[in-house]
């Protein structure tokens, strides 16, 4: 799903159990046969997941493109390989560019080449139908336990740019040097500011950036500013 | 001298006309199937040689119109007609027109000089010298008709003719420089020379021709011969093709088959899962029932994909999954697969008891589809008659898994029994033929055999053989 979905807000009574179900994990089935679709349906309700199904590939990307609000929460995509109109390899091509989502393919049939394929373009797994309901159940947490992570990073990533944007020139230069593993009087030396000065800005890109110790403000500076 | 030359003559004439006849009589028959003319002209050669022959040897007995004119011109014809014959056989006839024309010149020519001078010595010259140059036209057609096809016969034809010719000429030229008469009517070695040529020719020409007849027909055989070899061959070659296409079809059904059925496979092994899943975790004894028919459920789609795959690996060969496995506790879970059709068809299974412990290397699945096959085959077969039972045993003979299926049925046929198991071969109205088929093929690749017999007490006996494992302690 894009990166920063609007939350959607709970209303009615059944839109809160939509969305302990959805903070679990949201599982989306795009597959053409509707008694597959039913069954897995079934299966994840029953395990207290949010499914949603889609019976083409088309089908799926309209949904996707309306970009419509969603409760927080895990996700994956659980898709057939062989369906008329787009197969699961095409559309899995078109989600490339702007996709994080974990994808799990199924197919009817061993088809090696397909799985290869699959699994290169960067598909979780790649699962031969009739599938067993431990192991699809098992590869799904798998999935979502992928997204979790993956949303956990996307929003520490996008709190601290945030935070870095409110840092001021001064502020940035000392940091850098600081990674750098200079002391507070060489930097002071270095940018022609007294070295009270220095230990001010120091302080105060501490707790912009909301870190409390050195290591792990040389490990943002590290990702961020270089 | 103590020969006649008329005598001599007469007897030649006459040899001449018995064997054109006697060989028209034995080849006309033979020959029954392909043109005449050639032969026709053979013979007819042969009859006016004969003729001519006579009238020869009935100068001064005769008026000379039949003795000089017709002797003369029948002989002529004789020798053109025989030169025709083996163009014919060689394919490169002369055109009619042109024989005739030559026939009416060669008379013509011949009469008006008998009639315009005054001895024989111009006519006979004259026609001496042309039975010369036609012999040697029959040595020449003979000879490209031995090398053409190779023929003995015409070999001794065209030698037969070179002595005439040779005959001929000195004939010819003896004449010329004055050493005899022109008539052949003496008593000299002149006289016995010709006749004596003539014997020749007219016994080693017709057996040259007779024996061009035979290989000719022994050719013939043979290209008939080669050619059924070849229609045998495009028709064998032909249900090989069918075959194949049929199997590729199968392959290609097989494939599509697979894809679909494990759609509706899935969503029951994932409904009945999920339905598992659903029911309490500790077991009451509300739920136990509905559990074990939901276990039932999963393990039988299980194993119908399981079945799917394995007739796809057999359309798209692959390692088979071996495994030491007991075959005495296999053959009755098998049976009670199978147990429920066989009621329906009132079917009685009789599992013989006492089985001994018997261990194969093999795979399950594949093994099992055998014996559903077997058992499905006799149930059918029982459908027409009374009783209908069928046995199953198992017995270890010397190293070999023996498993003995035996119906009470009508048996097979002598036309069913030579061949069954072929692919495809079927006696259902709606069977594919491949289900014994492909058993004895995985039979084969378990390194055993399936045969199909009559038992001695009625009924179809199928009998699976193993290679049995040692029965150790576990």
């Amino acid at each position: 799903m894009p990166d920063n979905p609007r939350p959607r807000q709970i209303v009615t009574t059944s839109d809160q159990a939509l969305a302990a179900r959805c903070a679990r994990g949201r599982i989306l089935v795009i597959d053409d046969d509707a008694e597959i679709l039913t069954a897995f349906g079934f299966l994840f309700t029953l395990e207290g997941y949010a499914c949603e199904t889609y019976s083409s590939a088309p089908a799926f990307l309209a949904v996707l493109h309306e970009n419509r609000p969603q409760f927080p929460g895990p996700c994956c995509l659980l898709c057939d390989v062989s369906m008329p109109e787009m197969d699961g390899l095409e559309l899995q091509r078109q989600l490339a560019q702007d996709e994080n989502t974990p994808l799990i393919l199924i197919s009817g049939s061993s088809g090696a080449e397909e799985a290869v394929t699959g699994l290169h373009a960067g598909a979780l797994d790649f699962l031969i139908k009739p599938i067993e309901t431990e192991a699809l159940l098992a590869v799904v947490a798998r999935a979502l336990a992928v997204d979790r992570q993956g949303q956990l990073d996307r929003m520490r990533r996008a709190n601290l740019t945030a935070r870095l944007a409110t840092l001021t020139e001064r502020e940035r230069a000392v940091l850098r040097r600081v990674a750098q593993g200079q002391t507070n009087y060489e930097i002071s030396q270095d940018i022609a500011i007294a070295e009270r000065t220095v230990k001010l800005y120091r302080q105060r890109a501490m707790e912009k950036l909301g870190v409390a110790t050195l290591p792990e403000l040389v490990r943002i500076v590290d990702e961020f500013i270089y | 001298m103590i020969f006649d030359a008329r005598t001599g003559f007469l007897s030649i004439g006459l040899l001449n006309l018995i064997i054109a006849v006697a060989l028209w009589g034995v080849l006309s028959r033979q020959r029954a199937n392909q043109p005449l003319t050639g032969l026709a002209f053979w013979c007819g050669g042969g009859l006016f040689v004969g003729v001519s022959t006579i009238l020869f040897a009935l100068r001064g007995v005769v008026p000379e119109l039949l003795s000089f004119t017709a002797a003369n011109v029948l002989m002529f014809v004789a020798l053109a007609m025989r030169t025709q014959s083996l163009r014919l056989e060689l394919g490169e006839p002369e055109s009619y027109p042109r024989l005739l024309l030559g026939m009416l010149a060669f008379t013509v020519v011949y009469e008006c000089l008998r009639q315009f001078t005054v001895d024989n010595q111009l006519p006979f010259h004259f026609a001496v010298l042309m039975f010369g140059f036609m012999s040697l036209r029959v040595v020449g057609w003979a000879w490209r008709l031995g090398r053409r096809q190779g023929s003995l016969g015409a070999f001794w034809i065209a030698g037969a003719y070179a002595l005439l010719a040779i005959t001929y000429v000195w004939r010819l030229s003896s004449v010329a420089l004055g050493l005899v008469e022109t008539t052949i009517l003496t008593r000299e070695i002149n006289a016995f020379f010709l006749i004596f040529a003539a014997l020749i020719s007219v016994i080693f020409t017709n057996i040259g021709y007779l024996g061009i007849a035979l290989e000719q027909s022994i050719r013939d055989k043979l290209a008939a011969a080669a050619a059924q070899a070849r229609a045998e061959e495009n028709q064998r070659l032909s249900e090989q093709l069918t075959q194949l296409d049929r199997q590729r079809c199968l392959g290609t059904m097989s494939a599509s088959l697979g894809h679909e059925l494990n759609q509706p496979l899935t969503a029951i092994l994932t409904n009945a899962q999920t339905a598992l899943r659903s029911l309490p975790r500790t077991p009451s004894d509300a739920a136990a029932p509905t559990r074990d028919m939901l276990d039932r459920i999963v393990h039988n789609t299980q194993r119908a994909s399981q079945i799917i795959e394995r007739i796809r690996g057999f359309i798209r060969p692959r390692t088979t999954q071996c495994e030491p496995l007991a075959f005495d506790q296999l053959v009755p879970e098998v049976v009670k697969l199978i147990a429920a059709e066989a009621r329906a068809q009132r079917v009685t299974l009789i599992l013989e008891p006492n089985a001994p412990p018997l261990r194969v290397m093999g795979d399950p699945i594949q093994l099992s589809q055998i014996l559903i096959n077997v058992l499905r085959n006799a149930i059918e077969a029982l459908a027409t008659v009374e009783r209908r039972d069928i046995r199953i045993g198992l017995s270890d003979a010397g190293g070999r898994a023996i498993l003995r299926v035996q119906d009470t049925g009508p048996g097979l046929t002598p036309e069913t029994r030579a061949r069954v198991g072929e692919p495809f071969f079927t006696t259902k109205a709606t069977g594919l033929g491949m289900g014994l088929s492909l058993s004895q093929t995985i039979a084969e690749q378990h390194g055993g055999t399936l045969t199909i017999t009559n038992a001695a007490d009625g009924g179809a006996l199928v009998e699976l053989s193993l290679p049995a494992l040692p029965v150790d302690a576990g």
